[in-house]
């Protein structure tokens, strides 16, 4: 494992001024990997512009054997670690651009309907499981909302290859010394030092910053004061980072958190020393920015700063993609513009499929956080889809492609499996229930079968 | 006659394109695996939140459930932050607008707009990623540093929504981070002294200098002694030190973070006699100022403020005075650009003719640039942004246009008679390149953009399960050939004939904007016509206006009543930022638009007029208790 790298910082005058206040927090009391609370498993969300399933499908395969169709044929180099499926219906859900159903399951907006990333972060901060940030949304076209659905609305993920670097990375700093046990506060042993007052700052400047936004709060109506809300929620979610950190710095072991009443107390999980992205050149082309962010998105991972990621490749309306072999707008050009053979979409769907080939080397380089092997052990990596077949715009023919090991979760790769109609739901609920979730009765949104949210019975191990 | 009569439409039934939508999807469930066969192969997305060509909405229109019927988004619970349809469709026209064939009307035979006096809700917006950019140069230079702190979604095309821009996620992350590197800036450039007037005494009065100073640029009105007495508390707050000049940079942190910095307010106290709301006069200033220049208000305006001096003749004295400055043509430029959806043009693939360079595109755009600001500048009509007979032009452009005397690469005004070109926007390589195939014209792309952002139609989504592969051009055939099953198979006549007559009005233009006689060895047939829509469906029974070309076209909008309340609809959206039913519903937002319709008709729908018709509108002063 590489600990972080001073002089990698100063490549980037901006990062320098960004992070060198906490460089003295990255270096010391750097922890080994080490049985990491909440059994430490982690989500990666690939998402992806649908396709044409009757040239994606792999014809003639069956549980146990792939023959792979030309635009999966990269994926075979990784047979043995990956799973194909299709034929799971989104039930109207995710049947056009644009739809939510991809990720959430439902059609319904409502603020109870959450993408399958925020499910997952929000189930795992109801079992007492805290990163310093729940989940992270990189990548797709910059502006244009995503598939992260959470507050009744479709996201916008982040775009800046610096901005994502700065949110996730920003002030992580290695874990503390082993801790005392339980809850509460062990006073530091020293003084402050110059990052532990600097994180003292920035809480008395939020305090001051909250209590302007109930100043403003005051005067609104609901619509306006539900705006000021979710700023107030990006502040807390701020604030327990700072408080995490503040433990980081001084030793110090808290729990806590706005924990539902009997639910358990939150575990406040330290980051742990790890390798930083590389590239973080801007410039690329919005596919090419994706495939960073998946760097960035297994180095957040290595670092345990947060447990699920969400990677957003191009847009379900609009996306220049510039490949060899593919020129053109993804949906617009290569799902309508050329028909058969449709050489610029295999082309872009063999780009993709490297893509997680790729992924899946690095993740296997990586070693766990909580122990159990490497990242690759821990990771359950699902390519997910905005709409299945892309050409027709609909959603009964979801595609999916599913790799990691997910502590021990998933079966073995080398797989095709059909869904023979089943609601595509039982796939995301297969990802859920990895990641530990038990309780499933949310997921889909309201109104979802009991039996369209139960997980996907082949994918088990 | 015929009208459009677009009474407003009740708030339940928030998409007016779903009659169309559910018959749509019927026929398409009965014909299962139909193809429509090179039909819907282009959208034009950008600009459309829930109004694509493909289909269902982005965030706000209808999707389909479980049983695949339409579920509406405003179904919301009530303890959700029901965003409600976003659109920008409806129309008020209190009478008739075209005659029995289709013929637009002349202004003098249009019934006045029935008027009623509810203005707009309160409201808080985020400032867009531009305008807080801008704020902090007007405070810190333009040294300060820059980061992507902020986002700007697209909603119907714009990234200016007042719902949709929110600080939520990682964004408090972003924004302590950034702070910090902005109170980095002022320390090591000398800033701090600025604003505590040379003063670094680490007492009250320095520090209340440094705070008033500060704060006033920040927030663009002076702080209440309660905000001062907060920020104060700061010199003294843990962690933050002991000198003036870490106070400084922490009071500095905290202001790049507030919500008065990242936060315009649409409030005003409360007139107990009207019970309305009126916008204070700094709330004013910063509307006008962040509207027309994406800027804070300067020094002038804030003193106008301050001296209680923008009441009707002071807002027209300060427009007058921004709209001359380049940031207003900024600002213009942006929004004809994303009202055209033409910045699409930049990224776009395109194959087939190498002198389509990136300097030629870019001049494409600069050309809708010089078009609006000058019929902005000049007096000119909206109706004259359709029939200009005059465009502007550099060199590249001209060469590219096969249009002789310009020269250098500064644009110049270029008549447009005895050229190929057809007048106003419609004429632009920017519209017929970005809406066109790679290598082809699109007579789908064209007319979806006439239908959707001139005539503010809706049309209805895609339906699902319909195969919309675009068959290859036959060698020898035309373009239009090409697209003539559309009226061959349903359900993509049911469509396409809304588009596509409309559409190949345009085919003397090739993907690339150029001027053809003939293609494919034959000759190119451009007749056409707009069938005659009100708001999503057809008027019954149907009625076509017959175009010859698109010249005939661009006369024909440029006449149009609902094109110019179209493009009122679009400049009103990119002023207040609410295309939200939820937050103003139609029957309440009808009073603005017909307000700034008929003044701006009164006033011979100059552009300009239209402009100070959205400034002089109840609602930019004054708003009604949000619910």
């Amino acid at each position: 494992m590489r600990n972080w790298n001073r002089r990698e910082f100063t490549r980037n005058a901006l990062m320098l001024t960004l992070f060198s206040p906490f460089i003295e927090l990255l270096e010391p009391k750097l922890a080994k990997a080490q049985a990491r609370p909440g059994n430490a498993k982690y989500l990666l969300i690939v998402t992806s512009n649908g396709t044409e399933p009757g040239v994606w499908n792999p014809a003639g395969s069956s549980p146990g054997s792939i023959t792979f169709s030309s635009m999966t044929q990269p994926l075979s180099k990784i047979q043995n670690d990956v799973l194909l499926l299709n034929n799971f219906d989104s039930q109207g859900s995710a049947g056009n651009h644009g739809s939510i159903g991809a990720l959430t399951g439902t059609g319904q907006y409502s603020m109870q309907t959450l993408s399958l990333d925020e499910w997952v972060a929000r189930d795992l901060k109801s079992r007492g499981i805290l990163t310093q940030v729940p989940s992270i949304h990189l990548g797709g076209v910059s502006g244009q909302q995503g598939l992260r659905f959470v507050n009744n609305g479709l996201q916008v993920p982040t775009f800046s290859l610096t901005q994502a670097f700065s949110n996730i990375f920003d002030g992580a700093a290695p874990a503390a010394p082993p801790p005392a046990t339980g809850g509460g506060t062990t006073p530091a042993p020293t003084g402050p030092s110059a990052a532990e007052l600097r994180l003292r700052r920035r809480q008395s400047i939020l305090d001051l910053v909250k209590g302007e936004i109930g100043q403003l709060q005051g005067s609104l109506g609901g619509i306006e004061k539900q705006k000021l809300e979710l700023h107030l929620d990006s502040i807390r979610q701020l604030e327990q980072r700072i408080k995490q950190q503040l433990d980081a710095a001084t030793g110090t072991v808290s729990t806590g958190g706005d924990t539902a009443p009997g639910a358990p107390p939150v575990t406040f999980i330290q980051p742990v020393s790890c390798q930083q992205p590389g590239n973080l050149a801007g410039g690329l082309q919005p596919i090419e920015n994706s495939a960073a962010h998946l760097d960035i998105a297994v180095a957040a991972f290595a670092c345990d700063i947060t447990r699920v990621a969400l990677v957003e490749f191009g847009h379900h309306q609009s996306c220049p993609v510039s490949i060899p072999n593919a020129q053109g707008d993804w949906h617009n050009d290569f799902m309508h513009a050329q028909g058969s053979p449709r050489t610029k979409l295999i082309a872009t769907e063999q780009w993709m499929s490297d893509r997680i080939v790729d992924l899946v080397g690095k993740l296997k380089a990586t070693p766990a956080p909580g122990g159990g092997g490497t990242l690759f052990d821990q990771t359950y990596v699902l390519w997910a889809r905005e709409m299945g077949d892309a050409v027709v715009h609909a959603g009964n023919n979801m595609p999916f492609v599913i790799t990691g090991k997910a502590g021990g979760y998933l079966r073995n790769g080398n797989g095709y499996l059909s869904g023979g109609g089943a609601a595509h739901t039982q796939v995301l609920a297969s990802a859920a229930e990895a990641m530990g979730a038990t309780d499933l009765s949310t997921l889909g949104g309201p109104g979802k079968a009991a039996g369209d949210r139960t997980p996907f019975a082949g994918l088990r191990a | 006659m015929i009208g459009f009569s677009s009474t407003p439409r009740a708030s339940s039934s928030p998409r007016t394109g779903v009659g169309v939508t559910l018959s749509l999807l019927g026929i398409a469930a009965v014909l299962g695996g139909t193809a429509c066969e090179s039909a819907l192969t282009d959208g034009n997305p950008s600009m459309m939140n829930g109004i694509d060509p493909f289909g269902s909405p982005n965030s706000n229109g209808t999707v389909l459930g479980p049983n695949g019927m339409p579920i509406s988004p405003t179904g919301t619970p009530a303890d959700g932050r029901d965003r409600g349809d976003a659109k920008l469709s409806n129309i008020d026209n209190s009478g008739p607008t075209v005659d029995a064939n289709g013929a637009p009307l002349p202004a003098e035979m249009l019934a006045d707009l029935k008027q009623c006096d509810t203005p707009g809700p309160r409201q808080i917006r985020r400032l867009t990623s531009k305008q807080y950019r801008n704020t902090l140069v007007a405070v810190f230079g333009d040294q300060v540093p820059d980061a992507p702190v902020l986002s700007d979604p697209n909603t119907l095309g714009y990234g200016v929504d007042a719902d949709d821009s929110l600080v939520q996620g990682l964004d408090a992350d972003a924004l302590m981070g950034f702070s910090e590197t902005v109170a980095t800036f002022a320390k090591d450039n000398g800033k701090i002294g600025q604003f505590s007037n040379g003063c670094n005494d680490n007492n009250q009065n320095c520090q209340d200098t440094f705070i008033k100073n500060l704060g006033e640029k920040m927030s663009r009105e002076p702080l209440t002694q309660e905000r001062v007495d907060a920020y104060r508390k700061l010199f003294t707050a843990d962690g933050v030190g002991n000198t003036f000049e870490e106070g400084a940079q922490a009071v500095i942190q905290a202001m790049v973070q507030s919500p008065y910095m990242l936060y315009r307010r649409e409030l005003g106290p409360l007139n107990r006699t009207s019970q309305t709301y009126q916008l204070t006069q700094y709330e004013v200033a910063s509307q006008l100022s962040y509207f027309l220049t994406n800027a804070p208000p300067d020094q002038a305006l804030m003193e106008a403020a301050k001296n209680n001096q923008l009441n009707e003749a002071g807002i027209d004295a300060q427009a007058a005075r921004l709209i001359a400055t380049d940031a207003a043509k900024n600002v213009f430029g942006t929004f004809v650009r994303a009202w055209t959806d033409v910045d699409r043009l930049l990224p776009k693939a395109k194959s087939g003719n190498d002198n389509l360079t990136m300097d030629v595109r870019n001049a494409m755009l600069e050309e809708t640039n010089r078009l609006f600001a000058d019929v902005m500048e000049n007096g000119g009509t909206i109706g004259d942004l359709f029939s200009a007979d005059y465009t502007y032009l550099n060199k590249p452009l001209a060469d590219f246009y096969g249009i002789p005397g310009p020269t250098g690469n500064d644009f110049q005004e270029v008549a447009l008679t005895g050229t190929n070109r057809v007048p106003g926007l419609l004429g632009q390589g920017s519209y017929l390149t970005a809406h066109a195939l790679a290598d082809n014209s699109s007579p789908v792309q064209r007319a979806f953009v006439v239908r959707e952002r001139f005539l503010c139609n809706d049309l209805p989504p895609v339906p699902t399960n319909l195969d919309t592969n675009l068959k290859p051009q036959i060698s020898g055939n035309t373009s239009r050939e090409r697209y003539a099953a559309h009226d061959q198979n349903e359900p993509c006549h049911s469509c396409h004939k809304l588009m596509d007559p409309v559409g190949f009005t345009f085919e003397h233009y090739d993907g690339f904007g150029l001027y053809r006689e003939t293609e494919a060895g034959k000759p190119v047939d451009s007749s056409g016509g707009v069938p005659l829509m009100d708001g999503s469906q057809l008027v019954v029974p149907e009625v076509t206006f017959p175009l010859a070309d698109s010249a005939g076209l661009a006369d024909y909008l440029s006449k149009l009543e609902n094109v110019r309340a179209c493009m009122i609809n679009n400049l009103e959206y990119y002023s207040y930022g609410i295309a939200n039913e939820a937050k103003w519903p139609s029957e309440v937002k009808v009073c603005t638009d017909n307000f700034v319709r008929q003044e701006a008709r009164d006033n011979g729908n100059t552009l300009q007029s239209a402009l100070m018709a959205v400034l002089h509108a109840p609602t930019f002063t004054t708003r009604v208790l949000d619910n």
